[in-house]
């Protein structure tokens, strides 16, 4: 998987979740630009993107994430 | 010594001034002597508690870097957060059930070390080696007393730079604005609202039914001017030393929902819970879809209710916000489901939830108010009309409580609502005053308006 096509497929359960269908994802987004972003819909996007690509992440890990484009790293290191 | 006492800035002044005088490292353990004489003047026994909490956290954290393996990390971890935990529970049972004196900050001493424990077992890089450094991170004497709650990394850095930088005259006159800010929120607003609050507190049952709602109104807005008070005075002190410490308030009162209310108030607290209970736990039960997310606001909120005292007020004020915050938050997640943006729909709207959230508040507050359970229910009852209220009205009032009354619920209403448009009437102000004038004005206004015997801050019991 490359980042564009993990951004792809990111951008429909980001838009779903964060209630905004003009949101643009790209790896530098962070929870501070987005205004639906918070500690409750953050756990909605962990749930939703673990269930698209079958993958299940720790608290560690979701810890550490600073945006998408670490995101994109752990989503790739833990589908490997 | 309280930081309302004029003897407190009597020493202060000379003390910062010393700080700057040193240089490098003499500053950090200059600090540190300093953060422990101020504990020891509070109390000696207790200070050998905080310097035994800290070295047990300081080895904890460097065993948890050291350790290779994720099983040793997490045992070392639980056991620090487990020992912190212990030393807290212990205090606050002995304080509601035996009535002993907590010793000074250790609600807020204990969460900055339960946050650098996590932290380490987060990341390894978190450690922090140098044990003057962080030894002064749970003692630094600002943020003792009340809070505000520090994260260990902005500390360590912003301790680390000052001990490398001249000193910074733009951070001094911050501080000096902060303190003088926060001293005229405390003494003359917040102070003022708590000599009415305990004149009709006396027998409460005996006052009307407009004294008695504006009473309970007074709860809120005296807890806000005191604590938010008291933050500002902290920060301020904090940046006497050249630590930018985080904001404990942002507007509360602008909150349209209790969801909202929360991260606006205490947020130092508040952020604390939300990073090290809150995610972790609904990570945990991410499986359980809503009732996980009930369940962990409900712990939240009872977590938040209980660090003020293991009492049944503090009890009943935690899972009432808890059944208040999972209402919302069901609300506003539907809400959003079904299309709605933030901050969208008509002003009304947005005003009619501020008002309800205040209402929704401040009757919470009769609970964290009271003594006693049975007290706070009393009068509950009474703000509700359920029961009579007595026939003491407004006349039998002193005219000299009265009014002043009024004009501070008013000050910390505005305050508390972000003081809309203060920013361009300070810039007015700066055109026809020179600062000298406007430091000298405040100072005027605090010897001459303070109450008698004030001083005595509300969070400092915690």
């Amino acid at each position: 998987m490359d980042n564009n096509e993990i951004v792809g497929r990111l951008t429909p359960i980001f838009r779903d979740v964060f209630n905004d269908n003009t949101l643009v994802v790209t790896e530098g987004l962070t929870a501070a630009t987005v205004a639906t972003w918070d500690s409750l819909s953050n756990i909605n996007m962990i749930v939703a993107v673990e269930k698209a690509f079958g993958v299940k992440f720790s608290i560690k890990d979701v810890r550490n994430l600073k945006n998408v484009g670490e995101l994109l790293e752990l989503i790739k290191r833990k589908a490997a | 010594m309280s930081f309302t006492s004029p003897l407190f800035y009597v020493v202060l002044v000379p003390a910062a001034a010393a700080f700057y005088l040193l240089s490098g490292r003499w500053r950090a353990i200059y600090l540190l002597a300093l953060s422990y004489g101020f504990y020891a003047l509070s109390s000696r026994i207790y200070l050998v508690l905080l310097i035994l909490a800290s070295a047990g956290v300081y080895a904890i954290g460097l065993a948890i870097a050291k350790s290779v393996s994720e099983r040793t990390k997490q045992a070392y971890m639980a056991l620090g957060v487990a020992l912190i935990v212990g030393i807290i529970i212990i205090f606050k049972a002995a304080g509601a059930w035996r009535g002993l004196l907590l010793p000074l900050g250790v609600s807020y001493y204990s969460f900055k070390l339960i946050s650098y424990l996590i932290e380490v077992y987060w990341d390894d890089e978190s450690v922090e080696r140098d044990p003057i450094v962080f030894f002064l991170f749970p003692a630094f004497f600002p943020q003792i007393v009340s809070g505000p709650i520090q994260r260990p990394e902005p500390f360590f850095t912003q301790m680390r730079e000052v001990m490398g930088r001249r000193l910074d005259a733009d951070q001094l006159e911050t501080g000096c604005r902060l303190i003088l800010g926060g001293l005229m929120m405390k003494l003359l607003v917040g102070d003022r609202l708590a000599a009415f609050i305990n004149l009709i507190d006396t027998s409460h049952t005996d006052y009307s039914y407009s004294i008695m709602l504006t009473t309970a109104t007074c709860y809120l807005l005296q807890l806000y001017a005191d604590f938010a008070g008291y933050t500002n005075i902290a920060l301020g002190i904090g940046q006497l030393f050249g630590i930018e410490g985080p904001p404990n308030f942002r507007a509360p009162f602008t909150s349209v929902n209790v969801q909202e209310f929360w991260r606006r108030w205490h947020m130092s607290l508040t952020s604390w819970v939300t990073d090290y209970l809150f995610t972790p736990l609904s990570m945990s039960l991410r499986g359980l879809g809503q009732v996980g997310l009930v369940l962990c606001i409900m712990l939240n909120m009872l977590i938040i209710g209980l660090w003020h005292g293991l009492t049944l007020d503090f009890l009943v004020f935690g899972l009432s916000q808890g059944i208040l915050v999972s209402i919302t938050a069901l609300i506003v997640m539907s809400r959003r489901r079904a299309g709605a943006k933030p901050a969208s729909g008509p002003r009304w709207l947005a005003v009619a939830g501020m008002i309800l959230t205040f209402a929704l508040m401040t009757l919470s507050t009769i609970f964290w108010h009271s003594p006693t359970l049975g007290e706070a229910t009393s009068i509950l009852k009474q703000v509700l009309a359920i029961s009579p209220s007595g026939s003491i009205g407004w006349s039998e009032v002193p005219a000299s409580l009265t009014i002043p009354v009024w004009i501070c619920m008013a000050v910390a209403l505005f305050v508390g609502a972000g003081a809309p448009g203060a920013t361009r009437l300070v810039a007015r102000i700066d055109t026809v005053a020179p600062e000298w004038l406007q430091y000298g004005v405040c100072l005027f206004l605090l010897s001459v308006l303070s109450t008698a015997g004030s001083g005595r801050f509300v969070y400092g019991q915690f």
